[in-house]
Order: structure tokens, then C-alpha cells, then sequence
């Protein structure tokens, strides 16, 4: 069942076993798995339900339905870098590339030896979620006929400098490569949240409140009693009603690592512990454009489908292909004006690709009115990663053909030829000169910790200072994973919502 | 946030010069034929008002900056359309960051009107039919619910 929050006349009440706060990667794997084991659950999501027809080709409507915030969230550090999350039922799942990556074994390693929590992200137990939800999700690498140029020709280079790469597994079916991804797949074959998980939970027996923004969860005695939500009115923005939802069994929160903490905190949760919104941590990345003799046509094929990880180790970087939307990707031909147009007349013949940053930095998420603030510098050493990416994904481009580069840095040409990469060498350590970093992926705000004092979630997902509401969203890794990390934010609450079920978090209250 | 008519008409002279008019055999269109003043209006009534206030200092630095950048005592509409050219240039390249991100901001919101027209599209190749073979294995789609 799935109740528009716009359509309420009054204040209401409700109440389920779970009450499941959001709907994206964390939320929608949760709530499936509890319901489907039988649980009353009800399901949160502040963002509206779009359906197929809803979703537009043009990058301006889209921010403004899908977006939170129309994609003007921004990290403020020491240069200001915009945030990209989904607001609507599936989440950032809707406006992603449905790029799938399981859990490196460093990272089982380093969550295990650093921060104690190996005994609860067991690789084991973690695999068998990777390998339930590949199947629901029929995760493959795109067909050849839906590749594309702009991923096939990042594949070549890599062949051709011997880099290891992937044609990336994605969440799909039957994929037409119309390359919009990222403005919600306008042929349903993306299986984001919204067109998988949630539908089995709805089919299950759960409920969707849409339009619902979690604002306070209610404690007694030091355990979750439920939820507070506003019922917002979506020409105003303002709530209009109040929503309260009695959970009887628990409060999951899956709001995401920016919203997940002003939530607790905004709940007198997690404070004390001293960590609830520290250690932010993400992926911030660039792109580059490059410019071959032939059409390249970045508006067809899999948005993203190659992509390579090759130096993630070494050097800390993760490069992918990035088929942006027309009116994004003009933002990155050089210049305005008359010079903007010319460059504009060979966009058929442009490629992008996009290097993202396994970042060292680590920042702080607080509330701002309804919304967020998140403070966020680059570290020293992302810089010298940043840079060694870009020159990197230049020589992979040049060696699949292209003839010259866009690389969207200050200080340097608006274009350089193949023959001048040696110029790159000259990219700034200096973060004001990437005028188009994005940050994705969030992660660490309210970070599980064996020990109360290092972290806001203990091993059973349980907030240390508050029974019965648990945390399964990324805000619970303790570190960034150094690749996408949808599949492992669904691993890990698949895995929490079973051990929820399997363990019973006690009787109704 | 609204603007102010003075306001929105400095933020007319810049949108037609960050992608101008008849400048461009292939893109005779300007920004302003694609309506993106009437985009930008309601993209600053509805973003968060940190966006908004960049959106709104970017409306005065590129109008009222001559002065700073080419040293010359006037706005940009009093600049010939060879100057407009190189001033917007010098403030996209400016050495402070927060220049050269206000005229980025900018150029982003005309880009996201000038390039969802389907007059743009059609000059970009866009509207061309699609070189990417459909495979026979691909069904037809449902429409409805999912």
C-alpha cells in the first residue's frame, strides 16, 4: 500500500513492527527483507513515488523531482563541492549508474583489524548477500549492442596500456543504452529500489508513506518508540501535517550518512559518543573530456558501463565512464560565448570519463534548518591522487584514439593535445583549480563501534545509547570503500534486517 | 528568492552573452531563445537559499565587473559584443576561485536550458536516429506500475 503525504487532510497515526526511515539502497533492502519475513512494516520516504511516465530526458526537471535539494546540497571546505543524492522513493538508486561492486578484501580487512567490526561484517555471511541480491537484481555487464562508444573506447585504451578493467556489472534488464541513468531509466530496465526492492516489500505487506520526512524519533526510557514525520506539501515545501508512527519492534534509520545523523541528532541519539556526524567520508571525483576524429555519440549506451579500479590500491583512484546528459556535459566544453560554441560544434566526437577519489579526508555533517551542512576538505595526498587520475585517464583516452583532452582545470589549457599530456604533470595541488569536482558516495557519520566511546552503532546495529533503533545505512561504515558502493550498502543491511529477524529484537512493546 | 526587475535584467545581458546569438552558423540560437531566463528564475525560487544566493552573485559579478577584469568603467551592457566575449572569458579563467565558479554556476544554468531545446539538439545530431543496434532479445517494455 503506499500513502501520498500530500493527499492527507490531517494530522495521522500509524504504527508496524519496523518502521523503515527512507527508501533507497539501505531502506529498500530492509524493509524487503521484513517483510517478506513476515513483519508489519512501514516505510518512510520524503521524496514522492515517480513512475516511468514521470521521469524526464531533461536534466532540469529532473533535479527538481529526484534531487534533494536540486542537486545544490554542496561540501563546504576550502572549495565548495556539490552533493548528489536522490529525494524520492528508491533513493539515489533512481539517479545512478547502477554501477555494482562487491566489498574489497582490504576492506573486510581494515573494518575487522581497525575498528573490531569483522564479527558482524563477516565476509562470509556478507558474500551470501551479494549473492542473493545478484540474483534478484539480475546484476550482468551490459549486452555489446547497448555498450556504447564512449565506454568501448575507455575498454581499448585500457587494453592497450594493459590496465585491468570491467565492462561493469549493473543492476538491469534489458537495458536499451538510451543513456539516461542518471535522470531515472526511462525504459524501467534500471532495477533501482523503487522498481525492485520496494515492490517486494509493498507485495509483502508494507506500507509506504511518500512525502513523509522523518524529523524526530520518538524515545522513552531509552528506547525507540517511534517516529515523527511531516507530511510535506510538495508546492510549498512546507509540512503540512504531522505523521507519527508506533514501532513496536524498532526504528530502522536509513536515511543516508548526511541525513542519517541530523536525524539521531535531532533524537537526542548518539551525541554523547562524540563521533554522530564525524568522520564523513566520500568519493569526490572530476571528469575529463576527450575529443576524437569519430563520432562517439556519449548520449548513447550504458551511461556507465566501463570502468576500472586498476590503481585503487596504488594510488588510490577509480576511473568510469560518466554518459552525462546533454546539459551536463556541456558544462565541461571549454569556455562561454562564441568560444563555447565552437567547442559545442564537436560534441558528437566527445568522450567524458571521470576519475573518482578513494579520499583520506574526512569531514562533519550538522543540521541546517530542514537541511544539511557538511564540511568537507580535500586531504593533501587526494590532491596528488587527483592529479596522477586525470593524467592517467588522459593517457587511457589518448591510447583508444583520442586527439586531444578537455581536462577542466584552472591554470592549465581549455584543451590540450595528445603530444602535450606532458603538461598535466603541471596540475595544481591545489583544490580551487578543479572547478567540477561532485561528491558521491557518503559514509561514516554515525559509524559502528564495538566500544561506545568510538562509535554511534554497536555490532547488532543498535544505536549504543538507544534500544531498538538501529542504523543500516553507510553512515555505519566506518571508512569510504574506494568504489561504488550501492551493492555493499544493500549487502550490509540485507544482513542487519536478517539478524533483526533471525535474533528477534524482543516482544511488542 | 526573487530577483529584482534591475536584477533580472542584468541577468538577461549575461545569459545572451554566455551563449549568444546568431554567433554560430550551426547554433544560431542564443540562451535566451530557449527561455533560460524564465528557467533561472524559477531555478532560484526553488533551490535551497545558499544556491540561490550564488545564483544571485553571479547575476552581479558578471554584470557589474568590467571594471575589475578589463578596467573599463562599465557594466556588461555597455560593452561591445567582441568585449563581452573576452570579458566573460577572463572572469570563466579569473585567478580567484569564487569568480570563475560564479560564471561556471552561470554558464551551467544556461547550459541547462540551451541544451534540453530540441532545436540545439537536432544541430547537435541528437534527434539523428540511434548507431546502437537494439539486440532482437530485447523485449518490448510494459508500460503502467511497477
Amino acid at each position: 500500500m503506499i500513502l501520498d503525504g500530500t493527499r492527507a487532510t490531517r494530522d495521522l497515526r500509524d504504527e508496524a513492527d519496523f518502521v523503515v526511515i527512507g527508501s533507497g539502497a539501505a531502506g529498500a533492502t530492509a524493509a524487503k527483507v521484513l517483510a517478506e519475513a513476515k513483519q508489519e512494516v512501514i516505510i518512510l520516504e520524503e521524496g514522492k513515488y515517480y513512475r516511468r511516465k514521470d521521469f524526464s530526458e531533461l536534466v532540469f526537471p529532473t533535479m527538481t523531482n529526484l534531487f534533494r535539494d536540486m542537486g545544490a546540497t554542496a561540501a563546504m571546505g576550502k572549495v565548495v563541492i556539490p552533493i548528489i543524492q536522490g529525494c524520492c522513493v528508491g533513493g539515489s538508486t533512481t539517479i545512478n549508474g547502477a554501477i555494482i561492486w562487491r566489498l574489497h578484501d582490504d576492506i573486510y580487512d581494515l573494518w575487522s583489524e581497525k575498528f573490531g567490526i569483522g564479527e558482524t561484517v563477516n565476509k562470509q555471511e556478507v558474500e551470501r548477500c551479494f549473492d542473493q541480491i545478484e540474483r534478484d537484481l539480475n546484476v550482468h555487464p551490459p549486452l555489446p549492442e547497448v555498450r556504447g562508444e564512449n565506454n568501448s573506447l575507455a575498454a581499448q585504451g585500457c587494453e592497450k596500456l594493459g590496465y585491468s578493467y570491467r565492462y561493469i556489472p549493473r543492476n538491469e534488464k534489458d537495458c536499451r543504452g538510451s543513456g539516461r541513468c542518471l535522470v531515472g531509466c526511462p525504459n524501467r530496465a534500471k532495477l533501482s529500489m523503487e522498481l525492485s526492492y520496494i515492490p517486494d516489500a509493498l507485495r509483502a505487506g508494507a506500507k509506504l508513506y511518500t512525502s513523509a520526512r522523518a524529523s524526530r524519533i520518538e524515545i522513552k526510557q531509552g528506547r525507540g518508540e517511534g517516529v515523527h514525520a511531516v507530511l510535506r506539501d510538495h508546492q510549498t515545501g512546507q509540512g503540512k501535517y504531522r505523521l507519527f508512527v508506533r514501532a513496536g519492534k524498532g526504528v530502522i534509520v536509513a536515511a543516508s550518512a548526511v541525513q542519517t545523523p541530523n536525524l539521531l541528532r535531532q533524537s537526542g541519539i548518539g551525541i554523547a559518543s562524540g563521533h554522530l556526524g564525524e568522520h564523513f567520508q566520500a568519493h569526490p571525483g572530476t571528469g575529463i573530456g576527450a575529443l576524437f576524429d569519430h563520432e562517439v555519440r556519449l548520449w548513447e549506451g550504458a551511461t556507465q558501463g566501463w570502468d576500472s579500479a586498476h590503481f585503487r590500491q596504488s594510488d588510490r583512484i577509480k576511473f568510469e565512464a560518466l554518459g552525462l546528459q546533454p546539459e551536463l556535459a556541456a558544462v565541461r566544453v571549454p569556455g562561454v560565448g562564441q568560444k563555447f560554441l565552437q567547442f559545442l560544434a564537436d560534441y558528437e566526437r566527445l568522450a567524458i570519463v571521470a576519475v573518482a577519489l578513494w579520499s583520506e579526508a574526512e569531514g562533519r555533517v550538522r543540521p541546517r534548518g530542514r537541511s544539511a551542512s557538511v564540511s568537507f576538505s580535500l586531504h593533501p595526498h587526494d590532491l596528488v591522487h587527483l592529479r596522477r587520475g586525470i593524467q592517467i585517464l588522459a593517457e587511457i583516452m589518448v591510447a583508444a584514439g583520442a586527439k586531444a583532452i578537455y581536462p577542466s582545470v584552472w591554470g592549465l589549457p581549455s584543451q590540450i593535445s595528445k603530444d602535450q599530456l606532458r603538461l598535466l604533470d603541471q596540475l595544481p595541488l591545489d583544490p580551487r583549480a578543479y572547478g567540477s569536482l561532485v561528491m558521491t558516495h557518503m559514509f561514516g557519520t554515525a559509524r559502528m563501534s564495538p566500544d561506545p566511546r568510538r562509535g554511534v552503532v554497536g555490532l547488532d546495529f543498535q544505536c549504543h545509547d538507544a534500544k531498538g533503533v538501529y542504523v543500516v545505512d553507510s553512515s555505519v561504515f566506518p571508512t569510504n570503500l574506494g568504489t561504488n558502493p550501492q551493492h555493499a550498502i544493500m549487502a550490509v543491511a540485507m544482513l542487519a534486517a536478517r539478524r533483526l529477524v533471525n535474533m528477534g529484537p524482543g516482544p511488542k512493546c | 528568492m526573487k530577483i529584482s526587475a534591475l536584477e533580472k535584467r542584468w541577468l538577461q545581458e549575461a545569459l545572451a552573452a554566455l551563449i549568444p546569438a546568431r554567433r554560430s552558423a550551426r547554433f544560431p540560437l542564443g540562451a535566451l531563445d530557449t527561455g533560460a531566463l524564465r528557467l533561472s528564475e524559477e531555478m532560484l525560487d526553488k533551490s535551497p537559499l545558499l544556491a540561490a544566493i550564488g545564483v544571485r552573485a553571479a547575476i552581479w559579478v558578471a554584470y557589474l565587473f568590467p571594471l575589475v577584469v578589463l578596467g573599463k568603467p562599465r557594466t556588461l551592457a555597455g560593452l561591445s559584443e567582441e568585449e563581452k566575449e573576452v570579458y566573460l572569458n577572463r572572469l570563466y579563467d579569473h585567478p580567484i576561485y569564487l569568480i570563475r565558479q560564479t560564471l561556471l554556476l552561470l554558464k551551467s544554468v544556461a547550459c541547462l536550458s540551451y541544451l534540453a531545446d530540441d532545436r540545439v539538439r537536432e544541430a547537435l545530431g541528437l534527434m539523428r536516429p540511434r548507431n546502437l543496434p537494439i539486440g532482437p532479445a530485447l523485449r518490448e517494455f510494459e508500460e503502467g506500475e511497477p
